[in-house]
């Protein structure tokens, strides 16, 4: 979530020069530990909180959550000698049996399979993972448990899980500079982070359900979006354990052209704001509130470029009513809305 | 007989010199190993730092991905590094006395073992410590918990450093002090510390150049901020995490200013560490210059 | 050592006095509860570990936050390893430039001071720049000119038998032993220091070459000592942090092999200590930080008993 919260922050200086929004890129894991923990005033996750974490949160606190961006998890990997062009296709089974450690080299039949007109080298897999907590995890996790049973009952999906191989790497810079590190790896990674980072990496395609091997771009990270929320959402300050783009849209094989590891990006802030939250002061929590709905509102614009879409004018409306609704000591934030 | 004994001498003493040639290389060799990563780390931070320097690297803010500016790390570095020896400087020099004045005492015994075995802690465990008694009470991140986190780190350094400074002054000075009628109190503050001022000052540097250098405690505690500080109870950067961060990121701007901040860290640790030198004309003791 | 009985007051106790002592001295006892509070802190914090998991903490092998089993052997194994390499590549150096500096360097005094402050000042670059060093440029070197033709000529035996990565046991030991020799330098040669002239002389008014005085007078003289600075080396290695994460790969991960990636107490910590998103995660976490805590008190304290032996009655304190 890096690259969008710096663009996010930096633009929003730019409007409200005296609001400071310190982003501390620290894994998902961790915006949510330290959200329970309330030691920061707004957490960001690619994943929505598990029902243990919602148990783990204050008495009588409200957590709301808040999608205020998607993005799209790529498999992206470290080949020298393929083309910057070609990018190779994957299934979610070879995925989960590459992550699993049961396809260990390049040249294996299965990748070749997929691959017919690539030269794949005979090389060694590197696999890449997170070391830290991470909701990109969680949603590539998930995909991988949906795509394989062994994954599924052996690993499951989580922002932090017990990786059957591979070496971890902090955050998704982490694992981005792991793998241009690392000749001949792969490695879960948001999208963005290879946008802008080309040189060494290069991503792969996936296949979804209707059978096409999608390469991850904002046309089809939206569609993903909006068929993933046709169901419906739930309301912001319900528990949205269970929530997963990735989950509604895996078995939809009517929509051709969407890109299967979609998630949402959510902020976490509590409804009811006051000074038990990271020490909360009434300027920060207005501050807070008006940065989100900033955001929601006027900052879709600027994840464009790095493989953000803008979220949809139904998530966009049901954010609003839920910043609506948040309080300080009681008193609403933002009037009139 | 004779001439048989004479052959065995030879012999033997041709392999004692052979074994003595060898082993003079293997020493050689020893300190070409021991003195090459110093030489390549140095020559490293410097080749892939310099390219970072400018003035709006030294003065400018970070700016998400892309090659932005470290003054708010320094300043972070400087703010809790400062703070953190207003702590552990007083104690520090208050333990450092009492060990080297009241030696005798069992307390003195058994605090300055702690203290030695404090000095050579892992300092992660300093910040699970800190995050327990500061971060997770205040439920917040803070650049005082990072300070208190480093005047952790630095109080033994100190307390040593002071009692040994302190033992090396010559008991005359105190005995004619206090057969002058100067109560001990008063020998102890003007007479010992001021003949001792310069060792105090060496343990100062020694802790100050250790503690700019922890990043592991800081993550616990201070976490990081892309600001400048405007609250002590705010989280705050600071230059070992920002090479840390920025190392280990794909971006090659950022590993490029994680090499600049390294080189300005180590040049710093180096001006410290030389003018501790240089001011001490002879080498303490058993004191080193820990990190 | 330096104050004798003689010097302390037999007559009137000002008020001052007393001030004076009893500030410092609760200074002093500041010191020795801060290590106390330490452990009684991580202790009452990993309660509900220590009770759900109990003493399987220690040998489990299994580190898994989504199913909430957790079990230290991987990194204890990782701690170790890394340690024992450290050890093995770092002492042997150490002993080296340490008999260079205290034997062979007698006469060059200048010599051996300036090279006795370059490998001090490796002591002085912080742990996070060996981190980035190792991460950019050893990792790489390791991997290509080492570790390659290791695993393809002795890939045969268990010790080489991964692919090789570069961010693993083998870089991470090779990072250790670098930093700890500033360390065991600087101790053995205080210790070879130590020992009297006198050994020396009797051996050579033997007709024995240098070599031989180290080795029969010097080195079995200096023994314990030595030993503890070994100790001492192992202390540091055992707790070094940043440098270590950096070039491990953080995988929990038990291996014969020194080319796999792997794990220790201290990179745990950074990386997971922040993310724990249950009390009993946060609490396990706490426990990694006892374990560790043990094991460093373990350590420094044979090792601060060691020196302590061997340098009594000397004006040396290390």
């Amino acid at each position: 979530m890096f690259p969008i919260m710096s663009a996010w922050t930096f633009a929003y200086t730019q409007v409200q020069p005296n609001i400071q929004v310190n982003y501390a890129s620290i894994g998902s894991g961790a915006g949510i530990a330290q959200i329970t923990a309330g030691t920061l005033n707004c957490g960001a996750s690619d994943a929505p909180l598990s029902a243990a974490q919602y148990s783990a949160l204050p008495a009588g606190s409200t957590l709301l959550t808040i999608p205020e961006s998607s993005s799209a998890v790529v498999p992206a990997y470290n080949i020298p000698g393929i083309a910057s062009t070609t990018h190779l296709n994957f299934t979610g089974n070879v995925l989960a049996e590459i992550f699993l450690g049961n396809i260990t080299l390049w040249n294996d039949p299965a990748i070749v399979a997929l691959n017919p007109h690539v030269s794949l080298p005979a090389q060694a897999i590197t696999v890449v993972h997170r070391s830290d907590g991470s909701g990109t995890m969680y949603t590539f996790t998930n995909y991988l448990s949906d795509s394989n049973a062994v994954w599924k009952t052996k690993v499951g999906y989580a922002t932090s899980v017990n990786w059957p191989t591979g070496i971890g790497c902090k955050g998704n810079e982490g694992v981005a500079g792991c793998i241009a590190n690392n000749q001949y790896s792969i490695g879960p990674l948001e999208i963005a982070y290879q946008i802008t980072n080309p040189g060494a990496i290069n991503y792969g395609a996936v296949q979804n359900k209707a059978g096409n091997y999608i390469l991850a771009n904002l046309t089809n990270i939206a569609e993903a979006v909006n068929a993933g929320v046709k169901a419906g959402l739930p309301a912001s300050n319900a528990h949205w354990t269970g929530f997963s783009i990735v989950n509604n849209i895996f078995n939809d094989s009517a929509d051709a052209h969407i890109y299967p590891i979609t998630t949402f990006t959510y902020l976490l802030v509590y409804q009811n704001l006051s000074a038990s939250y990271a020490g909360t002061t009434q300027p920060q929590a207005i501050g807070t509130v008006n940065f989100i709905s900033w955001v929601v509102n006027h900052g879709q614009s600027a994840g464009v470029k790095i493989g953000y879409p803008p979220l949809p004018a139904s998530v966009v409306a049901i954010d609003n009513t839920a910043l609506a609704s948040v309080t300080y000591n009681g008193t609403p934030i933002l009037s009139g809305s | 007989m004779k001439s048989m004994a004479r052959q065995t001498t030879v012999g033997t003493k041709e392999r004692r010199r052979l074994t003595n040639t060898a082993m003079n290389v293997l020493v050689y060799v020893a300190v070409g190993l021991a003195l090459v990563p110093l030489i390549l780390i140095v020559a490293d931070v410097i080749t892939l730092g310099f390219p970072a320097l400018s003035v709006p690297f030294l003065t400018g803010l970070p700016q998400g991905y892309l090659l932005g500016g470290i003054a708010n790390a320094i300043q972070g570095s400087a703010v809790m590094v400062a703070l953190g020896a207003a702590i552990a400087v007083p104690v520090g020099v208050g333990a450092g006395i009492y060990f080297s004045e009241w030696p005798e005492s069992r307390i003195s015994f058994l605090s300055s073992f702690t203290n030695d075995v404090l000095a050579e802690f892992p300092t992660i465990t300093l910040g699970i410590f800190v995050y327990i008694i500061i971060v997770a009470p205040t439920r917040t991140f803070s650049a005082f918990a990072g300070a208190v986190a480093l005047s952790i780190v630095m109080l033994p350094i100190v307390a040593r450093t002071t009692e040994e400074s302190l033992k090396i002054v010559p008991v005359s000075l105190r005995e004619a002090s206090l057969a002058l009628g100067v109560p001990r109190w008063k020998t102890i503050l003007r007479i010992v510390i001021g003949t001792g001022k310069s060792g105090l000052a060496t343990g100062i540097l020694l802790a100050v150049a250790r503690a700019a250098g922890e990043t592991a405690p800081l993550i616990l505690t201070a976490l990081y901020s892309n600001y400048f500080i405007t609250s002590l109870f705010q989280p705050a950067g600071s230059l070992p995490y920002l090479i840390y961060y920025d190392g280990g990121s794909g971006f090659l701007a950022l590993q490029t200013a994680a090499w600049g901040a390294a080189l300005v860290l180590v040049a710093f640790m180096l001006v410290l560490n030389l003018s501790v030198k240089f001011f001490i004309g002879r080498r303490f003791a058993g004191v080193r210059a820990e990190i | 050592m330096a104050l004798e009985a003689k010097a302390r007051p037999r007559a009137r106790l000002s008020g001052g006095d007393l001030f004076l002592r009893l500030l410092v001295a609760a200074a002093a006892v500041g010191v020795a509860a801060l290590l106390v509070a330490l452990g009684v802190e991580l202790a009452y914090n990993s309660q509900l570990s220590l009770a759900t998991y109990g003493f399987g903490f220690l040998t489990g092998t299994v580190w898994d936050p989504v199913h909430l089993v957790f079990g230290a052997l991987p990194f204890i194994f990782g701690t170790l390893v890394t340690s024992a390499l450290a050890l093995l590549i770092g002492i042997p150096i150490s002993l080296g430039v340490a008999i260079f500096l205290s034997e062979k360097a007698k006469e060059r005094r200048a010599l051996a001071s300036s090279l006795g402050s370059l490998v001090e000042l490796l002591a002085a670059v912080p742990s996070v720049i060996y981190g980035l060093w190792g991460l950019f440029v050893l990792a790489p070197f390791m991997k290509t000119y080492v570790e390659t033709p290791l695993h393809a000529y002795l890939g045969f035996l268990p010790l080489f038998s991964t692919t090789p990565i570069g961010t693993d046991f083998l870089t991470a030991g090779v990072i250790l032993a670098i930093m700890i020799i500033p360390t065991a330098t600087a101790v053995s040669r205080d210790i070879l220091n130590a020992v009297p002239n006198s050994q020396r002389e009797a051996m050579y008014s033997l007709g024995a070459t240098d070599w031989e005085v180290t080795r029969k007078a010097v080195l079995p003289y200096a023994r314990s000592g030595i030993f503890g600075a070994t100790i001492l080396g192992l202390g540091r290695a055992v707790g070094e942090t940043m440098a270590v994460t950096m070039v491990i790969g953080n995988a929990p991960v038990i291996s014969a092999s020194l080319l796999s990636e792997g794990y220790t107490l201290t990179s745990l910590i950074v990386n997971q200590f922040n993310e724990t998103t249950s009390p009993l995660y946060a609490s396990a976490m706490v426990e990694i930080g006892l374990v560790l805590f043990g094991l460093a008190l373990i350590i420094n304290l044979f090792a601060r008993a060691l020196i302590w032996r061997m340098t009594r009655g000397t004006k040396f304190r290390v």
